[in-house]
């Protein structure tokens, strides 16, 4: 009885002890403080060298928390640049400046510079496919004129983590300018994949001085230097081409049918005073067809949008005004449109995905052009309209007559 | 075996969760590149129909045995036993690459420095201990965990669908080379697997408490995850693409990595691992099961429950020992075993004993 009883004590107590050992946590787990979160990472070109400078922007926790009193000069990021052949070799290397372990899961943006795109980026696809903590929806910019070092160490006024700022920054302008796109890893490995569409990617690039924008920029209300995101960079497989700027970069957005809002200047009758009419939301219709043996495109983008601000006196309860304004921005739409159509063409970069369009709907066709269709994407017809549907006007019809 | 008994749903949740396995979470179906999602419904609806009318309408032949005892009832003993061996072993294979499925997937996206021994004996210790308390216990969890299983999919589903990442352009053009380019491609395997590997499950036909229903449980079983899969997989290729879909070792988690809500709701990775270790706990542990009960039957064992603990061991260590690395892992599962292993002893050999046992029938009214 006694030595039964003994024995489930003692198994009981085994029993504890093994759960003990499953419940401790992780096999290789990593405590906060042995670690450092890199937000973003630059990858720039070594004049005469086989390698890359590979920068990585790394969070100073103390600096960014609210709670643990800040205070002091320090900014809230610091960064580490290391030489490499590979983005792996690099982290390895620059375990040797970095008192922690690079730490990737937070890191949300990847900026190449010009140089590097140039000459292609197929070097880096691999490692960010397949590592597993480098994640898919990492945003990737191209700088336009700079290094990416130096992007990555502008400090910014408003969001304390100038990473942040910058995704932000892209996000907000292409939600309401539409100069600009925010792509991400997933979208770009996609694109190369796909038969038929090529990558493009945002661009940023940096005004002002830089060499005046280090700590002292956030110091005084105007900064020394900022980072615009304006721009998108249209490749052909892993080099890039060129770019599109402002008006034509919209043009992409709209016949992706990505633009969600936006202002479009038209001018008045007299040429010299303008209406801002703000664009709501837009959408595109892609259709492809076969005309004598060629491909040809088909484009409808339709928008619908109120007026924003006019210069001009217009009469806007006058339905016909309003129409005659509405094709008067269906114009420019198109104009903007036909400007990206053209750019890429000029560039043979197929970046609207007409060539799948081709192979999803005619993919007995599409065998025939698929080895030269960068050719055939030069040469390509492509047709755009554009409908603007202008619903309000704000709060007046009829604007303040000048006396 | 004894008085126990196992009822209807339990049974279907069995089937359902060792069929999804670990079927749901790579990239099954990657011979039929982008339309795997079809492939996959007519490998389940017509593969797996037919080979679970099979093992159906052996198990209403002989109701209260496993396919190792009828085996010798049908052929006699001397080929009887040996083809039982061959059932074990097959047994015993199919646990241990599970087994070491479930271990590299969850070291190459989540535990990368952690030994696969540890992991493994995880999985093993809880499956040990579970089928040791008996085949109910295993029914019982198999209710809950299916249960569980469809809430993380649908909350899945949902939040890929939130995500907008879904483009069924993906999927087109379908049967770009027609209907004989899909089947081509996906026969033999999407036929046999996992759908053969349901040997395994006829070990569990015996304690069903009403044994009329097999057809019906079986058959909705099988519709039911052919469903589930081709669905899963379409949402995959959607997400991803074809293209990262055929080279991606674990496709769900990639598409699970893609969401984004709100920029808030992010890396919901745990729900493709539980959804992995839920599946794989099964098809491991039915598989286990079949060899323990495979074992006793063979060697006329009086308690099966003894057996648990070694055979554990032998499918633990043998996992670690069954492929050199994962490519090689990788090229065995879909090159080697389904035409020269699967379709023998899952079709075949079950195929060869209806017929013999049908014609013994005939022979011998009762």
């Amino acid at each position: 009885m006694k030595i039964k009883w003994m024995m489930k004590i003692i198994s009981l107590l085994l029993c504890f002890i093994f759960i003990n050992i499953f419940l401790t946590g992780c096999w290789s787990q990593r405590e906060l403080g042995d670690i450092s979160m890199v937000t973003s990472i630059g990858v720039d070109k070594i004049p005469n060298e086989d390698a890359y400078l590979f920068t990585f922007q790394i969070i100073i926790p103390s600096q960014v928390s609210p709670v643990k009193g800040g205070g002091g000069e320090q900014a809230p990021v610091t960064i580490i640049s290391q030489k490499g052949k590979t983005l792996f070799e690099a982290i390895r290397g620059a375990s040797q400046k970095a008192p922690n372990q690079l730490f990737f899961p937070h890191a949300r943006l990847f900026v190449f510079s010009e140089d590097v795109a140039k000459d292609g980026l197929g070097d880096f696809w691999d490692m960010l496919e397949r590592d597993h903590e480098i994640r898919p929806l990492t945003t990737i910019f191209i700088t336009k004129g700079s290094k990416a070092k130096t992007i990555l160490t502008i400090m910014t006024p408003i969001e304390k983590m100038p990473s942040d700022s910058l995704l932000e920054e892209s996000k907000l302008a292409e939600k309401r300018l539409a100069f600009t796109t925010r792509v991400d890893i997933d979208d770009t490995i996609k694109a190369i994949a796909t038969p038929g569409k090529e990558p493009f990617m945002g661009g940023v690039e940096m005004i002002g001085n830089s060499q005046a924008a280090q700590a002292d920029n956030i110091k005084q209300a105007e900064p020394k230097a900022i980072i615009k995101a304006n721009a998108i960079a249209l490749f052909y497989g892993e080099k890039l081409q060129g770019w599109l700027k402002d008006g034509s970069a919209r043009g992409l957005l709209w016949v992706l049918g990505k633009v969600k809002s936006t202002v479009m200047n038209v001018p008045c009758k007299n040429k010299e005073d303008f209406i801002n009419v703000e664009i709501l939301n837009s959408k595109a219709q892609i259709h492809p067809q076969i005309k004598n043996g060629r491909p040809k495109m088909q484009v409808t983008i339709d928008t619908e949008a109120s007026i924003g601000e006019t210069s001009c006196f217009i009469d806007l309860t006058d339905s016909e005004e309003i129409v005659r304004i509405q094709e008067r921005v269906g114009k420019q739409i198109k104009k903007e449109a036909d400007e990206a159509i053209h750019i890429a063409q000029k560039y043979k970069s197929d970046v609207f995905g007409f060539g799948t369009i081709i192979y999803r709907s005619y993919p007995g066709e599409w065998k025939k052009w698929e080895s030269s269709w960068k050719d055939h994407f030069k040469e390509m017809e492509v047709e755009v309209k554009a409908n603007v549907y202008i619903r309000r006007s704000g709060l007046r019809n009829k604007p303040l007559q000048n006396k | 075996m004894g008085n126990i008994k196992i009822n209807t749903l339990q049974l279907f949740c069995l089937i359902v969760l060792f069929d999804l396995g670990t079927a749901i979470v790579v990239s099954y179906g990657a011979e039929a590149h982008r339309d795997a999602w079809l492939a996959i419904l007519i490998g389940g609806f017509f593969g797996g129909a037919l080979i679970f009318l099979l093992y159906g309408s052996l198990y209403r032949m002989y109701p209260n045995f496993s396919p190792i005892l009828y085996a010798q009832q049908i052929v006699g003993k001397w080929i009887g036993w040996p083809l039982g061996v061959i059932f074990v072993i097959y047994f015993l294979h199919g646990a241990t690459r599970d087994l070491r499925d479930y271990g590299d997937l969850l070291t190459s996206s989540m535990f990368t420095q952690t030994p696969l021994f540890i992991i493994h004996i995880m999985m093993i210790l809880s499956m040990i201990y579970v089928l040791y308390l008996g085949i109910d216990v295993l029914a019982r969890l198999a209710e809950i965990l299916f249960a569980i299983l469809f809430i993380l999919g649908v909350m899945a589903v949902i939040s890929i669908s939130l995500s907008k990442k879904i483009d069924f352009d993906h999927l087109s053009p379908i049967m770009e080379q027609g209907l004989t380019g899909v089947l081509s491609n996906s026969f033999p395997s999407l036929f046999v697997v996992p759908w053969g590997e349901m040997l395994a499950c006829t070990l569990i036909f015996p304690y069903l408490n009403n044994p009329r229903s097999i057809m019906k449980v079986g058959l909705s079983a099988i519709f039911f995850s052919a469903i589930i899969l081709s669905f899963t997989i379409m949402i995959n290729i959607s997400v991803l693409g074809v293209d990262v879909f055929d080279r991606a070792n674990f496709a769900l988690y990639e598409t699970i990595r893609r969401v984004s809500l709100m920029e808030f709701i992010e890396r919901l990775d745990p729900i493709v691992l539980v959804t992995l270790i839920i599946g794989d706990f099964f098809k491991v542990g039915i598989f286990f099961y079949a060899a323990v009960i495979g074992t006793t039957d063979l060697f006329k064992i009086k308690n099966p429950k003894t057996l648990v603990l070694p055979i554990g061991i032998i499918i633990l260590l043998a996992s670690l020992t069954v492929s050199g690395n994962f490519a090689e892992h990788v090229k065995i599962g879909s090159g080697i075993l389904p035409s020269y292993v699967h379709v023998p002893i899952s079709v075949i050999i079950p195929l060869c004993l209806l017929i013999v046992a049908m014609i013994r029938r005939r022979f011998k009214p009762h």
